[in-house]
């Protein structure tokens, strides 16, 4: 499968969560759905951590930078 | 003339009316003498101007004889630029001045003129021929003398303003002999410098001396030059023709330098608007995400262990405790079957003895009644032969009585007996013969 971006995942997860609610797939679908959902929301989390530390680096090497380049003035 | 008598009114204004329609004097340039110069207090000019034949009244309104270099005096010779008109009040004919030189300008304006009019001709000065000036440039060309006040006033500025960008000076006079074909030249070097923006700047002074910025020549170098190019020539009033076919028109050389970069101050406070714009959206959304993710991750599927089986297991129970509840309404069912059975059958047996018990009674009732009867009858019989015993002749026979026959028929009267005949008298236990009869109580009967 190639890599999904976290907008795709969300929906896709959004949609396993739907077809499970409405609970009319056979329980052997319902579980590859499940199984599908978990990997998703795994991997859900593992970009929102990514990307709440990568936005926190890159505000303080922001600020750093700025910082560093008005000492230097 | 026209037949009719005109009042004076309507003669001036036809005449003036026939002056304003005439463009060849409506921008009319006059050269003469200043006389009776009058200056009012409220700006306005009144002269006359003549010359050895005639004279002329002139009004240069305040606006525009503010921007006169010179101060005229009477005597003076100059050039004015105006239009033509009468003033109905006095119903005498004025120019309206609108610009005013000393004569030996006034010979350079009317060159000027001329030039202006051939560059309009050949679209020097065309808007759509304006190239747009960059944003933010990083290299900018410097066209002006070396060391003037100009110079230095674009130099300072751009490095206050914008210090980022390097400026590249072409030196250049900009006045006096050789100036039109050096400021030429340095506009064909700048225009191959890969510059973003190219500043044609000096400083103030007479027509004469901005004479080199009217050159043909020089607007079309610059007409014809690729890229953006800013002129700030002398100040606010100078107007050179390099003003009109420059992409911009600075009023100062210092204005050039502020039409051609931005100040970085803005351009900070810009970027540090958009650096919490972005921060803030950016945080937004991570949280948008991640309020989002939440949700889908505490949703009870993924919360509880058994909510995909749960619901089955559920139905599961439900349909066996509905299976449950049929079977025990059939048990009951059978149940009450059986007891219906057995209560039917209880009941049938039990009517069968009854009535069993009712047919052996009426059975035995009949034989005790045909025994009875039996009984009865023989008894009765018994009795009735007895009776019938008791009245048989023979029992009444034992007791004495006797019965007579003759001729085998019984004689029960007197009458029926025959004295001659044998008498057969029967006894209970035989009988006898009499051959003697004697009738009637001759025989004693008492005794008997």
């Amino acid at each position: 499968m190639e890599q999904m971006t976290f907008d795709q995942m969300m929906k896709r997860l959004q949609e396993i969560v739907t077809l499970l609610e409405r609970n009319e797939a056979p329980l052997e679908t319902s579980l590859e759905l499940f199984e599908e959902g978990l990997k998703l929301l795994n991997q859900c989390e593992s970009s929102l951590v990514g990307f709440e530390s990568r936005v926190t680096q890159l505000m303080n090497d922001y600020s750093k930078g700025k910082n560093d380049h008005e000492s230097s003035l | 003339m026209s037949q009719s008598v005109w009042t004076v009114t309507n003669l001036i204004r036809f005449i003036k009316k026939r002056l304003e329609a005439e463009s060849s004097i409506q921008s009319v340039s006059v050269q003469g003498e200043i006389s009776n110069f009058v200056a009012h207090r409220s700006g306005h000019w009144y002269f006359t101007l003549k010359d050895a034949q005639s004279r002329c009244s002139c009004v240069m309104f305040a606006r525009s004889a503010s921007s006169v270099k010179i101060r005229p005096k009477d005597g003076d010779q100059v050039v004015v630029v105006g239009s033509i008109s009468v003033f109905e009040g006095s119903g005498s004919m004025q120019l309206y001045v609108s610009q005013m030189m000393p004569t030996g300008l006034g010979a350079l304006y009317i060159e000027l003129e001329k030039i202006k009019q051939r560059c309009i001709e050949k679209g020097y000065f065309d808007p759509s021929h304006k190239k747009k000036l960059p944003m933010y440039p990083k290299n900018i060309g410097l066209i002006t003398s070396v060391d003037t006040a100009a110079y230095h006033d674009v130099v300072s500025t751009l490095a206050r303003r914008w210090p980022m960008a390097s400026i590249k000076h072409f030196p250049s006079a900009v006045q006096g002999e050789g100036s039109v074909d050096q400021l030429i030249q340095a506009v064909k070097i700048a225009d191959q410098s890969s510059l973003d923006v190219i500043l044609l700047v000096r400083g103030g002074g007479s027509i004469e001396d901005l004479w080199s910025f009217n050159s043909e020549l020089l607007v079309e170098t610059l007409f014809l030059a690729k890229t953006p190019i800013i002129s700030g020539v002398g100040h606010q009033s100078d107007i050179t023709l390099v003003d009109f076919v420059s992409d911009v028109r600075a009023p100062t050389p210092t204005g050039a330098a502020e039409l051609a970069a931005p100040n970085q101050q803005d351009i900070s406070e810009q970027l540090s608007k958009y650096r919490s714009l972005m921060e803030y959206q950016m945080k937004m959304m991570l949280n948008q995400s991640m309020l989002r993710f939440d949700q889908i991750a505490g949703h009870p599927l993924f919360v509880q262990k058994d909510y995909l089986v749960s619901k089955r297991q559920h139905q599961i129970s439900v349909i066996r405790a509905s299976m449950m509840k049929k079977a025990s309404e059939y048990k009951q069912m059978s149940h009450q079957l059986s007891i219906i059975r057995q209560s039917i059958q209880h009941n049938a047996q039990n009517l069968i003895g009854k009535k069993r018990l009712l047919l052996n009674r009426e059975e035995s009732n009949l034989l005790s009644s045909i025994k009875q009867f039996q009984i009865r009858n023989s008894f009765e019989l018994t009795m009735s032969r007895r009776v019938l015993m008791s009245l048989s002749p023979n029992e009444i026979l034992k007791r004495g009585y006797t019965l007579t026959y003759q001729d085998s028929e019984l004689i029960t009267r007197m009458a029926l007996l025959q004295t001659d005949r044998p008498l057969k008298i029967t006894y209970h236990d035989g009988s006898a013969i009499a051959t003697q009869i004697v009738k009637g109580d001759d025989y004693g009967t008492d005794d008997i």
